[in-house]
């Protein structure tokens, strides 16, 4: 039983890191705009961070911990830019620059105050807020848009939202139960199974944006 | 974060489970909401669509009316007034004539002379009828000042306009449209209202053209215009809708609030010699 359920875990955590690729696959020959070009950075940092970084921390550093801060840092700076370029109320944009603020203290702290080797509860937690925060603001900025299904960045928020939302519990609480083996599965299961919802989140808003920008390329050609 | 340092294991699981699953609860119904909103939204916009549509094609089939109606009036016009007026000049200048004397030849062809001169001045009606030349030359002041003097003259019904500020024409075209518009009131009050007088006012007010025409009859509100549009009668009125759109303007049937006469208020943007 034991190790069947490992089998299964492996077999989810290969899935997610392959995911990754996913919407960059999809997205290959569309024209670059920023959701995209941000899109593929989260991607492709996300599989390097997983095949590589992650076991080059492990084995030179003896943890994968500080991998996890890296990608924390740079999880936050992508998604932030997002929302900062697709807002377009002012005081969004204003939100944005203060949760960065706010982001860049709880790493101070994080760093004067825990160890390195201890998961980033801190910034995770004070990442999730503001993320959280910010896209159903975002979401509500496009409410009353018609047919805001056909934009990458309304999936992206989707994806983001669930994803935040679905392990914000789990990064409060990593700090230290990370350590306890029984914890560390859940929570590299937990966020595998996340992550395959964001990337096919993400991957569905490519089709639907691939798909309507060549409608109205048609569109403009008949006319 | 000591909170968190002292948490034990159960408790961590309860939290984390609850926790997330309460997390994911409220982004999917938030999810949800949207989807929904956005349905609602397609819905309506679809709804609002399709009562445009059927707008459009209520003018639409006005105007295919509007223009039947107008060329059988004009073969009409041609036929019974023109034709017999034709025919009797050509009976006066048939073969027989060379064969009379002089004096009934000359009178034959003042005869003639007469119809044909009758003829012409048919003619020139039915195409002043289509485009006034007044209109055509002088531009839409002089063209309503004309008609505005015509039915004064009439004695009918005391008609004055007056036009504040109309230094520069507009394209040939729109001042039609104006024109067919205005002469479709006024030809409704006319008929139907049985006003005594009808005032037309024109000006410009924060960068937007007013025409103001006002009665003392039986008039028309903004909700009977919009009930008569939806409606298969109001021939003239639907042409003024869909004028009004080729125009993109808008007009406002209303009772004055001293509920002593009508007020029709047309709005047109400004756009210097281009018809919109």
């Amino acid at each position: 039983m034991v190790s069947n359920k490992t089998k299964i875990d492996n077999l989810i955590i290969y899935i997610s890191i392959s995911l990754s690729l996913l919407p960059i696959i999809l997205a290959w020959g569309s024209k670059l705009n920023v959701n995209l070009l941000l899109i593929f950075s989260y991607s492709i940092y996300s599989f390097f961070s997983d095949v590589f970084l992650n076991r080059f921390f492990q084995l030179n550093f003896g943890s994968e911990i500080i991998s996890y801060r890296l990608f924390t840092i740079v999880e936050f700076s992508i998604f932030i830019s997002l929302i900062y370029f697709n807002a377009k109320n002012k005081m969004i944009k204003n939100l944005t620059l203060l949760s960065i603020f706010a982001f860049i203290i709880s790493l101070i702290v994080d760093f004067g105050e825990f160890n390195i080797y201890d998961f980033d509860s801190l910034p995770t937690g004070v990442e999730s807020i503001f993320i959280i925060t910010l896209t159903i603001a975002c979401i509500r900025e496009k409410l009353m848009n018609q047919r805001i299904f056909t934009n990458l960045d309304i999936w992206i928020h989707f994806g983001n939202l669930i994803y935040f939302s679905g392990l914000f519990f789990l990064f409060i609480l990593s700090q230290k139960n990370i350590h306890n083996s029984e914890f560390a599965n859940i929570f590299s299961i937990a966020t595998a199974v996340f992550n395959i919802i964001k990337n096919i989140t993400y991957s569905i808003g490519v089709i639907i944006h691939k798909n309507s920008h060549k409608h109205s390329i048609f569109a403009n050609n008949l006319i | 974060m000591p909170l968190l340092q002292n948490i034990s294991t159960p408790s961590v699981s309860t939290v984390l489970i609850f926790g997330t699953l309460g997390m994911l609860v409220l982004a999917i119904g938030l999810i949800s909401f949207v989807v929904f909103h956005q349905r609602r939204i397609i819905k309506y916009q679809k709804k609002l669509q399709r009562l445009e549509d059927e707008q459009q094609q209520i003018l639409l089939n006005a105007s295919i009316r509007w223009q039947e109606e107008e060329r059988q009036r004009i073969a009409a016009d041609l036929h019974d007034d023109a034709g017999p007026l034709l025919a009797t000049a050509r009976l006066y200048l048939n073969d027989n004539l060379v064969k009379q004397d002089i004096a009934t030849q000359l009178q034959s062809i003042y005869n003639a002379k007469q119809i044909i001169d009758d003829t012409i001045q048919l003619i020139r009606n039915i195409s002043h009828s289509l485009m006034p030349p007044t209109l055509k030359n002088f531009g839409l002041e002089s063209a309503i000042n004309d008609l505005f003097q015509k039915i004064s003259g009439s004695g009918a019904i005391n008609a004055s306009s007056r036009f504040h500020e109309y230094k520069e024409r507009m394209v040939a075209q729109k001042e039609l449209l104006i024109f067919r518009v205005l002469q479709e009131l006024v030809n409704n009050i006319l008929k139907h209202s049985n006003a005594s007088f009808i005032h037309l006012t024109q000006n410009i007010l924060n960068d937007k053209f007013y025409i103001w025409v006002n009665h003392d009859g039986k008039g028309i509100t903004q909700e009977d215009f919009e009930n008569i549009n939806k409606s298969s009668v109001g021939l003239g009125l639907k042409n003024i809708q869909s004028r009004m759109k080729v125009l993109n303007a808008n007009i406002l049937f209303e009772k004055d609030p001293s509920q002593t006469f009508y007020k029709v208020t047309i709005e047109l943007p400004i756009i210097t010699g281009k018809l919109i």
